[in-house]
């Protein structure tokens, strides 16, 4: 599914130039979850953003389903990611001047797929938000939000999920409830899954564990 | 069509009334005042009120002066009135115009109306002494010397105890207001009598 | 940067160093781009107000020298002995200084030519003119000899020390004056003056019982207040009750220059106002998203021991600062430009107006201009008051505390009191205010309703309309809330100031649009026999005529067959108050005929009348001006009785003319079609179009000797004064609408990036989902396209309405639309939209994806 051979990455310039990734090799197979674990600072969340085709690594290569990702142009990446990855964010991201219903049907019409808005309205069903279907945003919590994107992550049906610590902006209980759901629809649909925490109780749910430290991996 | 028509009235009724005509400037057209207040209108409700047959135009228009006067005569010949009371000259005055001029006009227009067989009576006027002296008497004496040598009625001054008494006057000074007109028909119909 | 505040946050020298010296450097583009929205935005009214300021000293000083003292007594006759002491026994309770002035008429003659003519003679006493000058060609105007006006010494060919005999007396001409500031604009009189002394005049033995003409007494006291002035002027009402004695105080005779002007000084103001208000928009959104910017080191600092006061101190210096900057900046550049303006303005405004500019007129409007702009900030700052600062920091996005409606309330007061100010009136102020707000409300109602249309349409649909971009674009119109409303708005009044200018301009355009062919001579009382003997004399003097008239005096006796009486009117601004009382009565008009419209005339209802006059069938036609018609409450179809000095004639009104009487051609209210009419007794009028001055003057000499009845109104310089006066302010207004577009702009930059801005999550999650950038783009401009266009539309049309409005109650015009004024804005305006749409949203199309995760 996902190869990783030589990921370096740094930041910044001259003096102040960090380099955050050193030499990283890893593998994932299909169907996999996997748990990217680390302190704040240990780059985690930069091998995230490589592997998800946010940003573009120094030098090393990525293989997404047996394609050079990190040798793409701006637009066949943005294509790729658009066709192939779903992303959840920390904090939630939802476009904020559309409904549930409309945040889950985003990618859904982007693509052109057929019957978008049923899909999209099963898809909101399973994440148990049929009732939130027409409300922005700004008027649901921080839980149902993060449901949306799940939701919306998953639309595509895409080969690889990634998730960016996302109940680290909720409370222990909205987030043990999201995350239930999460491997749950995870599981179900047989997706490969890559998750960013800094909670080793969360990552012991995942069939592997990788350890970040400083750039390298243990 | 329609003069026409008011004219064959004007002359129906001549027939049988006598048409007096007052041949003026803004002191015959009563300048701001109605038409009811000009002291022609006055004199024709006097004179109807002593079973008199009269009727009265006024053929004043503010500012003219004596050289308007034949042209205008040829309009009112229509209406075959049958006296005219002259009363131009004043404008001439107040512009400082030549003496002989408004002589001349004045004289053009009563041979013309006296060989039509229109009696015509004068109204002499008088100037503000800010005019001077000189100026003044040349003015004055136009109205004795026409009304002679014509052989026709002359009222002496038409404003006589009016003009420059401010209680007769609006406020421009110039002009006589409603009061003032009563007097002036009074005036004027003192030598209008003896013509009827 | 904490590491300052271990020595204890209350050190006012940490609290400098944040505000201003770290803060400014920090975020030079947002102070830079707060001094310039400010600059824009006040200068306007920083100029204006200096030129008024010059310009309201230099009418009273005007107004003073018009009048020549401070208050006039006069009347058609001398004041009787028991008016004057009454007068005197009031006057001798200021001290003062008087004198009289005696205006009468006479003849005069000139001794060396032989010639006499009728002047104008003003007699003056020791002290004339109080004030104003009499400037003489040679040598100073003296109070013991005789002076002749530069006209009638041209006109008589009278030179220095000719003798004139006036009345009884001889006197030598003493020299020529060549300007008495007492004429002011009046420009043109029937006989050009004499100058004698008052104790000359009493001797010439002109002044007997029954003279007429003017008689006035004037005083300068020495000690002038406005009150003072007043009580005098009641007091003398109550003891002279007689009407024909006058008082006149110089604001009274102040002319229609001066209205004219303020009613032009006082529209700019106002114009430059509504370019201020877009400007504190701009301040506000600026601000909004600075503090917004800055929140997170606020609430670090609320947490250190600043409290929320001393921060919105802190804030409310900084903007100080930045205004005081504007204001210096402003004084520095504005003063210089009045100064090499000043000599231009005065000549086109018939004004000698002082280089010397008065700082302290400019600085009076200061003090409100930045309690305004410093009211618009309330809401933020009570926003900022009603943060929970230090609890915040817990949360993952910082926001600022609502504002409320209320909080706008000072803003709303102050700028309503300020109109009131800046138009000299509460009714003129509150017409404006009320204006804005009316915008200001339509505006809101049309986003509203604009959404809830859009809601509907976007029901049950899905994204693609038909593309995704547009979908998304229509959805967030759909549902933003204040934010939205306040661009829009913002937006939409820009557009309908500059609308409302250009159809403005358009109109004054038209309505006083002079004509290439200026009359400079009126030629009056031509009789008929003259008329083809003038032409041809006029003709080989060189000085050929237009505009060949016929008048008929005659008097208004009945409509539809009933006897007219004119009903009384409320005061309409173009006549005078004096003349309104007699005018009820009096139904006498001077009439013409024709069969064709002059280059001042247009019909606007009802049809011209038919080629070859009125046939037998039919009552003649009547044409009646627009104006007097509504005035004397006539209409289309009545029957007009008019009494054509003794005989009536019949006539039926047929068409509704408008009149551009500032073309200064003698128009007349009622034309008739050639018919029986023509036969009335009739003058002539002409005019003689603009050429040399010889010529002119040699045909008015000429003509009086062959046709003395004639006369003539000398009006070339009135006409030329004028006409400079509406030149110089459209220009003012031209600069004004271009002044309060650049704001627009500006405004219209800072709101587009700011609601990008916000937008900045939304787009690189959009990029994340699979967005490419130009779609992005594409999105934005639907969006801010959509929002742009239609508050531009909205505005443009506003801006028609409320000059359509103005129009017609100001300047009685009738509707109209000037599409290249509604289509050459618009073009501009999407033009100027979209580059401020690209400029703004190319920055935030660079969103970055990866600032999405966690750790940014």
């Amino acid at each position: 599914m996902m190869k990783v051979i030589e990921l370096r990455k740094s930041y910044g310039q001259g003096e102040s130039r960090v380099e955050v990734l050193k030499g990283i090799n890893l593998e994932i197979s299909p169907g996999e979850t996997v748990a990217l674990i680390g302190k704040s600072g240990s780059g985690k969340s930069t091998l995230l953003s490589l592997l998800a085709g946010l940003d573009r690594p120094d030098s090393g290569e990525i293989l997404v389903q047996g394609q050079k990702i990190s040798s793409m142009s701006e637009r066949e990446l943005t294509n790729f990611r658009a066709h192939n990855m779903g992303i959840v964010f920390q904090q939630f991201h939802l476009v904020s001047t559309l409904t549930a219903l409309e945040n889950v049907l985003l990618p859904l019409e982007l693509l052109k797929r057929s019957h978008s808005l049923e899909t999209a309205k099963n898809l909101l069903e399973s994440v148990g938000l049929s009732h939130r279907a027409d409300h922005l945003p700004s008027e649901m919590s921080g839980g149902e939000c993060q449901r949306v994107a799940i939701a919306r992550a998953l639309a595509i049906k895409p080969a690889i999920l990634f998730a960016d610590e996302p109940s680290g902006n909720l409370d222990e209980e909205t987030g043990e409830r999201v995350m239930e759901l999460l491997f749950k629809m995870v599981v179900e649909t047989k997706t490969t899954l890559v998750l960013v925490t800094h909670d080793p109780d969360l990552a012991k749910r995942c069939s592997r564990i990788i350890h970040l430290e400083h750039g390298t991996l243990l | 069509m329609k003069i026409v028509m008011t004219l064959l009235f004007l002359i129906s009724t001549s027939a049988m009334a006598e048409t007096i005509l007052f041949l003026g400037d803004s002191l015959t057209e009563g300048y701001q005042l109605s038409k009811e207040e000009a002291y022609p209108a006055l004199i024709e409700k006097e004179l109807k009120k002593n079973n008199k047959d009269i009727k009265v135009i006024n053929g004043g228009v503010s500012g003219a002066t004596s050289a308007s006067g034949m042209k205008r005569m040829d309009w009112y010949l229509k209406a075959k009135p049958d006296i005219l009371v002259l009363a131009l000259g004043a404008n001439d005055g107040l512009r400082g115009l030549k003496v002989t001029e408004t002589e001349k006009n004045l004289s053009q227009v009563i041979e013309k109306a006296q060989g039509r067989g229109i009696s015509v009576i004068l109204a002499g006027m008088k100037m503000p002494t800010n005019m001077g002296e000189a100026y003044r008497n040349q003015f004055e004496n136009i109205f004795p010397k026409i009304a002679k040598k014509y052989s026709i009625k002359l009222i002496p001054f038409i404003l006589e105890g009016v003009g420059g008494v401010p209680k007769y006057n609006l406020p421009d000074g110039i002009h006589p207001n409603a009061k003032g007109h009563e007097i002036m028909a009074k005036t004027i119909l003192k030598v209008l009598e003896t013509e009827l | 940067m904490f590491t300052d505040y271990s020595s204890g946050t209350r050190d006012s020298s940490v609290k400098f160093k944040f505000f201003f010296v770290k803060e400014m450097k920090k975020f030079p583009f947002f102070f830079l781009l707060l001094f310039f929205t400010l600059l824009l935005g006040t200068m306007g009214l920083v100029g204006i107000s200096i030129i008024t300021g010059q310009v309201q000293e230099k009418l009273q000083n005007n107004a003073n020298e018009l009048l020549t003292s401070d208050i006039a007594i006069s009347a058609r006759r001398d004041l009787f002995p028991l008016e004057q002491e009454s007068l005197f026994k009031i006057l001798n309770e200021y001290p003062h200084r008087h004198y009289k002035i005696i205006d009468i008429y006479s003849m005069i003659s000139n001794l060396r030519t032989g010639t006499t003519r009728l002047a104008e003679i003003r007699a003056t006493e020791k002290g004339f003119p109080f004030y104003g000058k009499m400037t003489l060609k040679n040598g100073e105007f003296e109070s013991d000899q005789l002076y002749i006006s530069k006209d009638l010494a041209d006109l008589w060919q009278v030179q220095e020390n000719d003798e004139l005999q006036i009345g009884e007396l001889v006197l030598k001409v003493s020299g020529v004056v060549e300007e008495d500031s007492s004429m002011g604009l009046r420009g043109f009189s029937l006989a050009p003056r004499i100058y004698l002394p008052l104790s000359k005049l009493l001797t010439t033995g002109l002044l007997k019982p029954g003279a007429t003409g003017g008689f006035a007494y004037h005083f300068k006291l020495n000690d002038l207040t406005l009150e003072k002035v007043q009580r005098i002027k009641t007091s003398i009402y109550k003891v002279i009750k007689d009407s024909a004695v006058r008082i006149t105080l110089p604001e009274d005779s102040s002319e229609q220059t001066g209205r004219v002007i303020n009613t032009l000084t006082n529209f700019m103001a106002l114009s430059a106002l509504i370019g201020l208000i877009l400007s504190l928009v701009g301040v506000f959104y600026l601000y909004q998203s600075h503090l917004l910017a800055r929140l997170k080191d606020l609430c670090l600092l609320n947490l250190h021991g600043l409290t929320k006061r001393e921060i919105i101190v802190g804030i409310i210096a900084q903007f100080s600062f930045i205004f005081f900057l504007v204001v210096v900046v402003e004084l520095l550049f504005i003063i210089p430009l009045y100064k090499t303006l000043a000599p231009v303005l005065s000549t086109n405004l018939g004004i000698e107006l002082s280089p010397e500019v008065n700082v302290a007129s400019a600085l009076t409007e200061i003090p409100f201009l930045f309690g305004l702009s410093l009211f618009i900030l309330v809401p933020l700052l009570l926003g900022l008051m009603r943060t929970p600062m230090g609890l915040q920091l817990k949360a993952s996005k910082l926001s600022m505390g609502r504002f409320r409606f209320w909080d706008f309330m000072p803003f709303i007061v102050s700028l309503w009191l300020f109109s009131c100010y800046l138009g000299h009136s509460f009714r003129n102020g509150s017409l404006f205010f009320i204006s804005l707000l009316m915008v200001f409300l339509l505006s809101t109602l049309v986003v509203r309703g604009g959404q809830w249309i859009l809601r509907k349409f976007i029901k049950n649909k899905g994204l693609l309309l038909p593309t995704i971009e547009n979908g998304i674009a229509l959805r967030s119109l759909s549902r933003s809330g204040h934010k939205l409303t306040l661009s829009f708005l913002s937006l939409a009044m820009g557009a309908t100031l500059i609308s409302l200018i250009l159809q403005l301009d358009k109109m004054i355009l038209k309505e006083f649009a002079l004509d290439e062919n200026k009359p400079s001579l009126f030629i009056f009382d031509i009789q008929e026999e003259q008329m083809e003997p003038l032409v041809s004399h006029a003709r080989e003097q060189g000085a050929p005529l237009a505009y060949i008239t016929p008048m008929i005096r005659a008097r208004l006796e009945k409509v539809n067959d009933k006897k007219f009486v004119r009903k009384k009117r409320s005061y309409d601004f173009r006549s005078r108050e004096d003349d309104e009382e007699n005018r009820f009565r009096s139904n006498t008009l001077n009439l013409t005929y024709r069969d064709y419209l002059t280059g001042s005339e247009k019909i606007i209802s009802g049809k011209p009348f038919p080629q070859g006059g009125a046939p037998d069938d039919r009552l003649p036609y009547v044409s009646l001006e627009k104006r007097w018609a509504q005035r004397m409450d006539l209409e289309i179809g009545d029957k007009l009785t008019f009494d054509i000095q003794g005989v009536e004639f019949e006539g039926q009104v047929h068409n509704i003319r408008e009149v551009k009487w500032t073309t200064f051609y003698p128009n007349f209210f009622v034309t008739i079609e050639p018919s029986l009419i023509e036969a009335a007794p009739k003058t002539f009028l002409a005019v003689l179009p603009a050429g040399p001055k010889e010529t002119k003057l040699t045909f008015q000499r000429s003509t009086v000797e062959k046709f003395p009845n004639i006369s003539f109104i000398d009006v070339e310089e009135l006409i030329g004064k004028l006409s400079g006066l509406f030149v110089r302010a459209r220009q003012a207004i031209e600069v004004i609408s271009w002044l309060s577009l650049a704001v627009g702009l500006v405004i219209l930059y800072g709101l587009s990036h700011d609601q990008v801005y916000r937008r900045y999550y939304d787009l690189a999650l959009m990029k994340s989902l699979g967005f490419s950038s130009t779609r992005l783009r594409l999105n934005l401009l639907y969006e801010f396209g959509v929002l742009f266009l239609s508050a531009m539309t909205l505005g443009l049309f506003l801006g028609w309405m409320i000059a359509q409005i103005v129009g017609r109650e100001v300047f009685k015009l009738a509707l109209s639309v000037d599409w290249d004024r509604l289509l050459y804005p618009a073009g501009l305006l999407t033009i100027l939209c979209l580059v401020t749409i690209m400029a703004s949203s190319w920055r935030a199309v660079r969103a970055r994806p990866r600032e999405l995760l966690s750790d940014s």
